[in-house]
């Protein structure tokens, strides 16, 4: 229903939009002063890590788990059924095992007293079914033959390692992981230049050495605690000293934590690459994370 | 067009001061060093120093208790005594009295040095609590009690023990609730200590009782018995036993099913599963009006409800959705989740005191077994496996200790593992069939 004094043309409308000019003219303005708060923004976003530096966080693998059925192996229990092999895996194994069988060691030329009509088979070979024309057994074959046996059984014991070797690495990989009702997919791990790091070998056996001396009674490792200490060490690998960056609010703990970087000693020497920065700045150590 | 030209040159030089800014990150090396390797600490309880040799008994059994304490605690080992190095005719119970080497040298992390003396029909139990490694004291106290009652002496020691060690409170004066059948057909409540001594039975209603149910503190006891009414008619009710008064009272035998019940740990409420409607609902019912009110709404069976500690929640299975599964709501029956997707059949689910796990058991290789799970219904982890039907689990009120029911030697017994699964122990023996271990909250 309009209204009997409505009319479209003469009612009150919003303002015009401007004109070209002016559009021309704000639309920069509006853009610069834009551009200016943006990049306020990220200078700050960039500085601030500067002036007030965070913990450093560490880089966890991320695994997505997807639930089907009740979990069928008991809590901290490793998967100890046995799996197949994959298809890639076959698949490198078969090319393993025809690279095995192309692989032919340098002979020497042939015995000129053996006629071409007699088709002596190659040194690395083996002879499935005897050719037509065998030649007498001579002295020399005998020994070829030996050789040739011992090559193959050598080759077949290769073989078995790749297969084992192949079986072993795919299991320890997946067993862990394949278990009924706490299957993982393919998921994402953001390990990236950490790992990759040559140094990082280093603050792997750090850890290593950490880890084996670091124990709890049995209550404190139920509780879900946790300290951060920075650990300053020297090029040899002695211990300079050690401070709480974090404690846990738990004294057993903290107590706990000490012993351990003490008991720790002497903790692996650094690389020439590290142990500037060790001396200095030392590093950061989480119990647990 | 100049408006637009000259505030660039600024912009491009902070965005490059923001891009060099950033091509200097700060860095500082960091590891983890991961989960410690847990290790029980191991505590020395060497023999008790006697006043006369007539209480030789009362002092073996408070050592016996002692250590048989700590030692369903799964937090101590118990050093050996062939190890022990002290000349025991010289060495004191008392600070200074005895070198704390001795026992630091052979491994010892905590030393407990008593004494028993009886006078006027009183024992004083005198305990002096060391750590070892630190040479420190860590508490001194006298215990006195009856000589009918040695085993509470050791029963309080090991409770500070534990406390001082660890922070924890202990189950040592707790009690469990169970239905044992006792080879015959009735079926009725019986108590027993938390390490399965001291058997009492407590109903004689010559029926079958059914799902008993702690209160708060541990001074009432709910639980349904199976009924013949006048007409002839078969009812299940609810009644309640106070242990202050020693009564016994119906709190509701409304038509049908009166069944399951869960007392709020934060009020009088209690919640169970009724009938009378003609399907199996969940029921928040007032003991002190006899009121109720009704939380669930649906076509499935719902049973077993269990509140969570703070009283806010209240975890039920449902077939609502075609396979018993666990389902948690608000207390008001509001915001029904379901917890549980995987399986066939989720039952009898239950909070841990913190309110950090749930456990429950579920159908797997054509068993039950039990499995704990976040509140949220992640992380769903196996603690039973290829061991019978393992059933009715329940937390102990410290927390450490799951309680179920299981069939592993052909009847069904009582058991008792850590929360991880580990350290089984079987607690009943000779009482029949047990099913539906319930641990009281407090000493009684």
């Amino acid at each position: 229903m309009i209204p009997s004094g409505y009319s479209p043309t003469n009612s009150t409308r919003p303002p015009q939009t401007p004109t070209p000019i002016e559009r021309e003219n704000e639309l920069p303005r509006g853009l610069v002063y834009s551009l200016i708060a943006h990049a306020g923004l990220v200078i700050l976003v960039m500085t601030k890590t500067l002036i007030f530096p965070g913990d450093p966080k560490p880089l966890i693998p991320t695994l997505r788990v997807d639930l089907v059925g009740l979990p069928d192996q008991l809590k901290g229990e490793k998967g100890s059924t046995p799996l197949p092999i994959s298809p890639e895996m076959t698949e490198a194994l078969k090319q393993a095992e025809n690279a095995a069988r192309e692989i032919k060691p340098k002979l020497p030329p042939a015995p000129p007293e053996q006629s071409a009509l007699t088709e002596v088979p190659k040194k690395d070979e083996m002879l499935v079914k005897p050719t037509l024309a065998a030649p007498p057994t001579t002295p020399l074959n005998a020994k070829q033959r030996q050789k040739k046996m011992s090559s193959a059984v050598q080759r077949l014991k290769a073989l078995e390692g790749i297969r084992s070797e192949l079986s072993d690495s795919s299991q320890t990989a997946q067993s862990k992981t394949l278990l009924k009702g706490n299957q993982i997919s393919k998921g994402n791990s953001a390990s990236g230049e950490f790992t990759e790091n040559p140094e990082s070998g280093y603050l792997e056996s750090l850890r290593d050495r950490l880890a084996d001396h670091w124990e709890l009674p049995v209550w404190l490792s139920r509780q879900k605690l946790s300290a951060q200490t920075r650990v300053w060490i020297d090029r040899r690998g002695k211990l300079i000293r050690f401070e709480f960056q974090k404690t846990s609010g738990n004294t057993q703990f903290d107590e706990a934590v000490k012993r351990t970087i003490v008991a720790s000693q002497p903790l692996p020497a650094p690389p020439r690459e590290l142990s500037s920065q060790l001396e200095n700045a030392g590093v950061l150590v989480g119990f647990p994370l | 067009m100049s408006g637009k030209k000259l505030p660039l040159k600024p912009v491009i030089a902070l965005i490059l001061t923001a891009v060099f800014l950033h091509a200097q990150p700060v860095q500082t090396q960091y590891i983890s060093v991961g989960e410690a390797k847990a290790r029980k600490s191991i505590i020395a309880l060497p023999e008790i120093r006697l006043t006369s040799p007539s209480i030789a008994p009362s002092a073996k059994k408070i050592l016996d208790t002692l250590e048989g304490d700590l030692t369903f605690t799964d937090l101590f080992k118990i050093m050996g005594k062939a190890a022990y190095v002290e000349n025991t005719a010289s060495a004191g119970i008392e600070p200074g009295t005895f070198k704390m080497t001795d026992w630091s040298s052979i491994g010892t992390d905590f030393l407990v040095k008593t004494a028993l003396t009886l006078e006027q029909n009183a024992l004083t139990l005198t305990a002096f609590v060391y750590e070892t490694k630190t040479a420190k004291e860590v508490f001194r106290k006298n215990y006195v009690g009856v000589p009918a009652d040695t085993k509470a002496l050791a029963h309080a020691l090991a409770t500070d023990i534990v406390k001082s060690l660890t922070g924890q409170d202990s189950v040592f004066f707790s009690k469990i609730a169970m239905i044992c059948d006792r080879g015959g057909s009735n079926k009725e409540v019986y108590l027993m200590d938390f390490d399965g001594s001291n058997v009492k039975q407590l109903t004689q209603h010559r029926s079958i009782v059914l799902s008993p149910s702690w209160n708060k503190d541990g001074s009432k006891l709910a639980y349904s018995v199976y009924t013949r009414r006048s007409n002839n008619l078969r009812n299940i009710d609810l009644f309640e036993f106070d242990f202050r008064t020693e009564k016994i009272r119906v709190l509701s035998n409304r038509l049908g099913g009166n069944i399951g019940a869960s007392y709020s740990p934060v009020s009088e409420e209690i919640a169970l599963t009724m009938s009378f409607t003609g399907n199996s609902e969940i029921f928040s019912f007032a003991p002190s009006t006899g009121q109720v009110t009704r939380l669930t709404r649906s076509f499935g069976t719902n049973v077993d409800p269990s509140w969570s500690p703070d009283g806010k929640k209240i975890l039920f299975v449902s077939d609502r959705t075609g396979v018993p599964m666990v389902f948690n709501m608000n207390a008001d029956g509001s915001d029904v989740k379901r917890l549980t997707f995987a399986g066939r059949y989720n039952a009898s689910p239950n909070w841990s005191p913190k309110g950090d796990k749930i456990v429950f058991s579920g159908w797997i290789d054509g068993r039950f077994d039990i499995f704990t799970m976040n509140p949220d219904g992640t992380l769903i982890e196996r603690l039973t496996k290829q061991v019978g039907n393992n059933e009715d689990p329940s937390f102990s009120p410290d927390g450490n200790f799951i309680v179920f029911s299981s069939n592993r030697t052909s009847q069904k017994n009582i058991y008792v593992m850590n929360t991880n699964g580990s350290f089984v122990r079987r607690l009943t023996y000779g009482l029949g069939n047990c099913v539906t271990p319930r641990w009281a909250n407090l000493a009684r």
